[in-house]
């Protein structure tokens, strides 16, 4: 049985990637794509070899076994719900997953209630390094963890990413979700309170670009994470993820994309970063087609663990207009 | 005068000029790391694992990263901190802190202090700016290292070394820049007031770790 995979909106990049994992991946079919931009929707539609759907009914009436949500954040809830009451099994959601954890929370809900089952995009846990990192951290490879400082810088991404009514935030909310995740992977741990500090020091903008969270877990693990768009136009590479594990029997340190070619081109006029490390999005899509066909995938994250990461996100806003630590709503 | 010899490091001095003179902009966040062993005094009594005699790492090793941000960013006004400084399991074996400041133009500074990291000893360093970006790692930038067989003709450590100048050497430029206030009745490059506001920030994260809060300088 082919698996047919729908694609809601294509105002996230990370649909291109997602698409192209889906053509190549056997057992599947991108059965067609809607988008409110049509130009853009019928342009990527013809890219990938699929068909373009002027609305969301429209492409559910092909009786689709899966829905990738990529529009804008504040989008996501109302097509995760299109996508559930039409009884579509298998949905995956970009990160963040919702902009709010009352939008997030009734995602989860609409999707239990309508027996489907909901996903978040986070593919940094489909990095071999990182696998290769959590296997070492759950061997007792650096003994107890104590600490963890994290990294995910970028570049300033601009469009919707700055739009803050579509978007819900800037740099922190965009970015620390996938570095929350991960901690708790490694950890096996909630984060129980988060301190940040947030600016605007590289853009000025009303929008946040700089985002330092402290975060406490209920074991006494305590992390620090960067999220900010810190990296300048010139920078090689369009950003990070690093990880420094501490342990009481040493460190492991985490650069994900670190498997690099440097290439110095006269022709752009700029030096760069040629990544030939695996790609992380393939795995994320294999994983959802084992979730669309039925099967198990423990490895996907669920709309819970998309919830958990938010709930980081949204108390470092919190902290930083209280100007104090405060409690992850975890509930 | 005291003894911040960071701002003697040529790499230190080179990052605040190339600041100074614009090279990233209008900085807005800041990165600094000084990565080490547990000290080891071989046979002599280890005051360094005393907290009491030393403050830990947060006192004894980040604040050179707390006096040269200052001097290059302005004043702090607030830090937050998180470590392993008063857990009783870790005293005299093991310590390692993280320590978010805000400066009162606004930059946001983030310093890792470590005595967790078996072998070696690293620091980097990570300006980012409006306008470019410094980046700073003593493991990329040694241009020696030496890597020899043991007499058992098994590998041993590599040993990577970063020698400069002898009229260069930070601890010679620090000295000299001592003797030469003195002979010129000058005040010092590196003031007690300086000293002293650095140690206010370094204490202020010890106060944030051991009490969870937000310590306004």
């Amino acid at each position: 049985m082919t698996l047919k995979i729908g694609i809601f909106s294509f105002a996230h990049m990370h649909a291109q990637s997602y698409a192209q994992s889906l053509r190549n991946a056997p057992g599947a079919v991108l059965a067609g794509i809607t988008d409110p931009d049509a130009g853009r929707g019928q342009a990527m539609a013809a890219q990938f070899g699929t068909d373009y759907f002027p609305s969301e009914v429209a492409l559910l009436d092909q009786h689709l076994d899966g829905v990738i949500v990529t529009s804008e954040n504040v989008h996501h809830r109302r097509l995760v719900e299109t996508a559930a009451a039409a009884g579509v099994k298998a949905i995956l959601c970009e990160k963040p997953l919702a902009t709010t954890l009352e939008d997030a929370r009734a995602m989860i809900a609409a999707c239990a209630a309508a027996g489907g089952r909901l996903a978040t995009a986070f593919p940094c846990r489909y990095s071999p390094a990182f696998q290769r990192l959590r296997q070492q951290v759950g061997s007792g490879a650096v003994g107890d963890v104590l600490a963890i400082r994290g990294t995910n810088h970028g570049l300033m991404p601009g469009g919707w990413f700055v739009d803050t009514p579509l978007s819900g935030g800037g740099a922190v909310i965009d970015h620390s979700v996938h570095v929350a995740d991960l901690n708790r992977l490694l950890l096996g741990q909630e984060a129980a309170e988060v301190y940040a500090e947030i600016g605007s020091g590289f853009h000025h903008q009303p929008w946040d670009d700089t985002g330092f969270l402290t975060i406490g877990y209920e074991g006494g693990v305590f992390a620090t994470l960067d999220t900010s768009w810190s990296r300048p136009k010139t920078y090689p590479a369009w950003g990070d993820v690093t990880l420094q594990v501490v342990g009481t029997g040493g460190v492991l340190d985490l650069d994900m994309f670190a498997q690099n070619l440097i290439h110095y081109d006269d022709g752009g006029g700029r030096m760069a970063w040629n990544h030939w490390g695996s790609g992380t999005d393939a795995g994320l899509v294999a994983d959802f087609l084992r979730l669309a066909s039925g099967s198990a995938a423990p490895n996907l994250a669920t709309g819970e663990d998309g919830l958990r990461a938010l709930a980081v996100a949204l108390a470092a806003y919190r902290s930083a207009a209280a100007g104090e630590p405060v409690a992850v709503e975890n509930n | 005068m005291s003894g911040h010899v960071l701002r003697f490091f040529p790499e230190y001095a080179a990052a605040k000029k190339l600041v100074d003179a614009g090279g990233v902009g209008r900085p807005a966040a800041i990165r600094t790391a000084r990565l080490a062993g547990f000290p080891d005094l071989g046979p002599r009594p280890n005051w360094y694992g005393d907290p009491a005699q030393s403050g830990g790492l947060v006192l004894d090793l980040i604040l050179h990263d707390f006096d040269w941000l200052r001097w290059t960013f302005g004043p702090v006004s607030r830090v937050y901190a998180k470590g392993l400084y008063g857990r009783a399991e870790f005293v005299g074996r093991l310590d390692y802190a993280l320590v978010t400041l805000r400066f009162q133009s606004g930059v946001v500074g983030h310093v890792t202090g470590s005595w967790a990291h078996p072998g070696g000893f690293r620091t980097t360093l990570e300006i980012a700016g409006d306008a470019g970006m410094i980046e700073h790692d003593s493991a990329r930038s040694a241009p020696l290292a030496a890597f020899l067989r043991t007499s058992d003709g098994r590998g041993g450590v590599a040993v990577p070394e970063s020698p400069m100048a002898p009229s260069e050497d930070p601890y010679r430029l620090e000295l000299a820049a001592f003797v030469s206030a003195l002979e010129n009745n000058e005040t010092p490059p590196v003031t007690l007031q300086d000293a002293r506001e650095a140690t206010r920030i370094a204490l202020a994260a010890l106060e944030s770790i051991e009490t969870g809060n937000v310590v306004p300088l």
